[in-house]
């Protein structure tokens, strides 16, 4: 009786939350459409960077347990190496690689020299990646200074389309960075779904004893998804250090953004940081525009009626 | 009698007397030590200690571990700090609203949390307090954005007692005896069926859920206890500071809190104080050693993680143990 009174009132958020949302869309859609429009690609391109961050951080959380709260230092990292790369360079591809090459090395070693020792017991190593986090910013931050940087744009993607009409001008990067994420989940699913290694990392996650005793070196898928992981972080750091900045607290706002995708969207799962992110970046965006100064609040309001709905988050599975 | 006597003595007795002791020396320190380390270490970690507890608390009897503790503390300090100089309350009424909405946010929190365990919860406190962080920079009309709120007035002479907060041997004494007071109570909840039954959640949910336990209920009852304590260390923490800001809870305040947990052992109440003074005596001596000392912290917590996982305290009940056979019955 408890349990289908829940299911009720649980269908009846549902149904409340939707025709909120979808009202609140229409209303502010036929105020004014530009601005509407323009926030909901915003907001898509924004999801597509924060895809890029969040799926590092559910890869590696879902192979090995570990919550790694120094993802959004590797972020932040990943984003000053590339910007001191194009300095010296001027290439913002090659950047983009010595982004993802550094944070991948500093995560790797990190993994192997500090994660190891402790592995297995899930809150030690999330409190020594809480260590890491606040050494890598604090080193960061001695190096480059606390003012904002950014990372100089190629001058293909440096201008603006014109998206329909005069009046929908919209920064070409931005929707570089949309077909960037959409790249890297396609590359992430045909890894996870049609490599050797995707096969151990998928058997990893639901049983890792198992996948030792079948002969995987599991150690060694250990290592290879940690450097993919933190990889991944540094990419989005170049990405995100040419649209956005690169500051202190930046790290920690990656970090937070890592971790409300994958609380909303569901821990373990590509798919689920997809959806999470997708979630996260269009709140945010429409949040900045209609209600800036209750952007945080709203964001966790979203988050809170996840949990209600979901405690696992959207595609998480109980366990 | 004699060897007898001489284990009870030991069992019974230690905790106490050497508890005792530490409050003797505590109380006889500002006649020993200067007034700078006075204040600035003892005192400090004294209150700050308090905010570590609740953090110990949760994770010992309830097995959660929270990184709203020093979020919590922040919410009530900038109560007290809006009601005490924009609305020019009184310092009773304002500390008692900042308390209570100190723990009520705490109870909001461990609400949305409740039902996630291990470090799914840990993710969803860190976001929580992130987003407070940012949220008291959005909010300007009541947190005053980047700069805060300064000039918040600490206490004078409570009452007709001879403790005037106003001076710092008042402060510090003030400080010793809500610290100690908090240890008692705490250890009291821990140890009464309230916290026997938060232990009974922590080691299996389900089973107490099917012995007719409401876990939810008594996790968030955890949680707002434990914000109660926060609360009242984040009450010290604005007198002392005279100030609040978004960089009171951002997240190298955060660490601190769990750096002074892991080095004070994480499972124990004691340690929480012990830690408390370990990374006051850092923030206080280390700009003479290095200039980074967020560096420094972060190394000394992934020492203390990997190389002394039971911290302080159990490197004190293996040296313990080491002169002596193993005892039994």
């Amino acid at each position: 009786m408890m349990r289908l009174r829940q299911a009720a009132n649980k269908r009846t958020l549902v149904a409340v939350v939707l025709l909120v949302v979808v009202g609140g869309a229409i209303l502010l859609m036929t105020q004014d459409p530009t601005t509407f429009l323009l926030a909901g690609i915003h907001g898509l391109t924004f999801a597509a960077l924060l895809f890029v961050v969040a799926s590092g951080f559910t890869l590696v959380f879902g192979l090995m347990g570990i919550t790694n709260l120094a993802h959004g230092g590797f972020y932040l990292l990943g984003g000053y190496v590339g910007y001191s790369i194009a300095a010296m360079t001027g290439n913002w591809p090659i950047a983009l690689a010595a982004g993802a090459v550094g944070a991948g090395v500093v995560g790797l070693l990190a993994q192997q020299l500090l994660l190891r020792p402790v592995q297995g017991d899930e809150m030690r190593e999330a409190l020594v990646t809480v260590g890491l986090s606040i050494v890598i910013a604090d080193q960061l931050l001695a190096f480059y200074g606390g003012y904002p940087d950014n990372v100089p744009l190629p001058s293909i993607v440096s201008g603006a389309l014109e998206l329909g009409s005069r009046s929908m001008r919209y920064p070409t990067f931005r929707l570089a960075v949309l077909g960037i994420g959409i790249i890297v989940g396609f590359v992430l699913l045909v890894i996870l779904r049609r490599t050797r290694l995707g096969m151990a990392i998928r058997a990893g996650v639901d049983d890792r004893e198992m996948l030792g005793a079948i002969g995987v070196n599991v150690r060694m898928v250990f290592a290879v998804v940690f450097l993919l992981g933190s990889s991944l972080a540094g990419f989005s750091g170049v990405i995100g250090g040419s649209f956005l900045s690169l500051a202190p607290g930046e790290d920690s706002r990656m970090l937070l953004y890592s971790l409300v995708v994958v609380v909303v969207g569901g821990m373990r799962s590509v798919t689920g940081a997809a959806l999470g992110a997708l979630l996260v970046g269009l709140t945010a965006e429409y949040a900045a525009v209609y209600a800036p100064t209750y952007a945080a609040l709203i964001t966790f309001g979203m988050m809170v009626v996840v949990l209600i709905i979901r405690p696992s988050g959207l595609l998480g599975s109980e366990r | 009698m004699s060897l007898k006597g001489k284990s009870f003595l030991q069992r019974t007795f230690q905790p106490w007397t050497i508890g005792c002791l530490v409050v003797a020396l505590l109380c006889s320190a500002p006649a020993i030590v200067s007034p700078f380390v006075m204040t600035e270490i003892i005192g400090q970690a004294l209150w700050f200690g308090i905010i570590v507890s609740s953090f110990a608390f949760l994770s010992a009897y309830c097995g959660m571990m929270s990184l709203l503790q020093t979020t919590i503390a922040g919410i009530s300090g900038y109560t007290f700090g809006c009601l005490a100089t924009a609305m020019g309350w009184g310092i009773l009424p304002a500390v008692c609203i900042a308390v209570l909405i100190g723990t009520i946010s705490g109870i909001v929190f461990g609400t949305v949390a409740r039902r996630s365990y291990g470090s799914y919860f840990f993710m969803i406190t860190l976001a929580l307090a992130i987003l407070v962080y940012y949220f008291t920079f959005q909010v300007q009309g009541l947190t005053g954005g980047h700069a805060g709120l300064n000039g918040i007035p600490r206490p004078g002479r409570l009452g007709s007692t001879p403790l005037d907060l106003g001076s710092s041997f008042g402060f510090y004494y003030f400080s010793l005896l809500v610290a100690v007071i908090s240890y008692i109570a705490l250890t009291y909840i821990g140890r009464s069926p309230l916290g026997t039954a938060l232990r009974g959640v922590r080691d299996n949910a389900e089973r107490m859920e099917s012995l007719g336990f409401n876990v939810s209920v008594l996790r968030v009852a955890g949680f707002a206890i434990a914000a109660i304590f926060a609360s009242i260390g984040g009450l010290f923490s604005v007198w002392y500071n005279g100030a609040v800001s978004p960089e009171s809870i951002n997240f190298a305040e955060i660490i601190d809190v769990v750096v002074a947990a892991v080095i004070g052992g994480m499972y124990n109440l004691e340690g929480a104080w012990v830690g408390a003074l370990v990374v006051t005596v850092l923030a206080n001596y280390a700009s003479e050693v290095t200039g980074r000392f967020n560096t420094l912290i972060g190394i000394v917590l992934i020492a203390a993680v990997i190389l002394f996982p039971d911290g302080v305290a159990g490197v004190v009940a293996r040296w313990r143990q080491r002169g002596r056979p193993e005892e039994h019955g």
